[in-house]
């Protein structure tokens, strides 16, 4: 990865957008926070192409991470999402990746984690 | 460090049993370490550990001590390069002349077996495409019995199972246990055999290979201990088969037997 990405981060918990901006600081020109499905929708809808990933929680109020990745598919979403979750039931996991995430990561995760799962959807 | 010489023994055993030298500068990692083996082991010090090691090293405590000494820093695919030229390059180098009706591959420092369940995957999925790859069977080594079970068993945490490992692979080739452990699904094990080798000792009829995969081994070796394991390594290679080193290392200065090889960035060796 030589370009400096731009990442939205979904998630309805501070300590993980805390913890994910550590993380990607090496790889990112800029990350930014929302806190919920209908946030991030509403961040979107004009300007879909905005981000190189979006990282997408599974359970968060007012509407999930499954919900979100619907609607912004219909709306035309073209980025690449990578669902995170502590759902590690395989069958959840097969349940995104065939409705079109990039990638799915577990929690918990450390820093190479992530930036290896990125590497590998952006590559 | 008042322990200096205790430390300086334990030191030496692991360099004369491994190759694995310690300098001065990481004898704290050293003692931290030892302090563990003594604690595992019922001594009440490090000091009680030494005076019985220095009558003799044997059974579980050489094995711990082995087993300290040994980087078993690992993920699945690491320098994905090298397996991308495993499939796109290596294997179809081996078969084009059509006649080879199995591949025989040695994973010579498996740690706890990420490297050759990734052969095993990338082959497996090269496959889909390339229906002439022929059988492929594995021998997996470490020189340290811990680690080679680990391997066997196949049994990664949920954090292990994620270096490296895209989703997709994860869910074709591994089964969730009830804990959060992941298990190497039997039709990855399938060809893969398991033995423990030290490589700086005899290799005791290990057979002939098409592919050496011996990735960061060297780099903790002294340049005369380097020579001797490539020395032997051409030994056990048919014509033409390859030698796959850690994206750190090479045969710069070590070899004349191999020529070498780049593809979509990997470097690898090819025997003369």
């Amino acid at each position: 990865m030589t370009k400096k990405l731009k990442i939205l981060s979904v998630d309805d918990s501070k300590s993980i957008h805390a913890y994910l901006q550590q993380c990607l600081e090496p790889i990112t020109e800029k990350i930014e926070h929302v806190y919920n499905g209908v946030e991030a929708v509403e961040r979107l809808k004009n300007d879909l192409d905005a981000f190189d990933l979006i990282i997408l929680d599974w359970e968060m109020p007012l509407k999930d991470g499954p919900t979100t990745f619907k609607e912004l598919k219909e709306l035309g979403l073209k980025t690449p999402v990578m669902m995170l979750s502590s759902k590690s039931r395989p069958e959840d996991i097969m349940q995104m990746l065939e409705q079109g995430v990039a990638e799915y990561m577990m929690k918990p995760f450390t820093q190479d984690i992530v930036l290896d799962k990125i590497s590998q959807v952006i590559n | 460090m008042e322990n200096i010489h205790i430390l300086k023994f334990f030191a030496d055993y692991i360099e004369a049993e491994l190759g694995i030298i310690y300098v001065e500068a990481n004898y704290f990692q050293l003692e931290h370490r030892l302090k563990d083996i003594a604690v595992q082991l019922g001594f009440t010090d490090l000091k009680a550990l030494y005076h019985t090691a220095s009558m003799g090293i044997s059974g579980q405590m050489k094995s711990l001590l082995l087993d300290l000494a040994t980087n078993n820093e690992t993920s699945f695919f690491r320098d994905a390069s090298i397996f991308k030229a495993l499939s796109e390059f290596i294997v179809p180098d081996l078969i084009k002349n059509g006649d080879k009706s199995v591949i025989n591959i040695w994973s010579a420092a498996s740690s706890s077996g990420q490297e050759v369940y990734s052969i095993a995957m990338e082959l497996d999925q090269a496959r889909l495409t390339n229906f002439s790859i022929p059988l492929c069977r594995m021998l997996a080594s470490d020189v340290s019995d811990t680690i080679l079970k680990r391997a066997e068993a196949g049994m990664y945490s949920q954090l292990e199972v994620q270096r490296g490992l895209p989703s997709k692979l994860m869910l074709q080739y591994f089964d969730k246990g009830e804990t959060d452990k992941w298990m190497v699904k039997p039709l990855l094990k399938n060809n893969i055999t398991f033995r423990k080798i030290n490589l700086l000792h005899y290799w005791g009829g290990i057979g002939l290979f098409d592919i050496v995969f011996c990735r960061n081994v060297l780099i903790y070796q002294s340049v005369e201990n380097k020579i001797k394991i490539i020395k032997e390594i051409v030994n056990h290679l048919n014509p033409g088969g390859f030698l796959l080193l850690g994206a750190a290392e090479s045969l710069f200065g070590l070899s004349h037997d191999f020529e070498q090889l780049v593809h979509g960035g990997a470097v690898f060796y090819r025997k003369k």
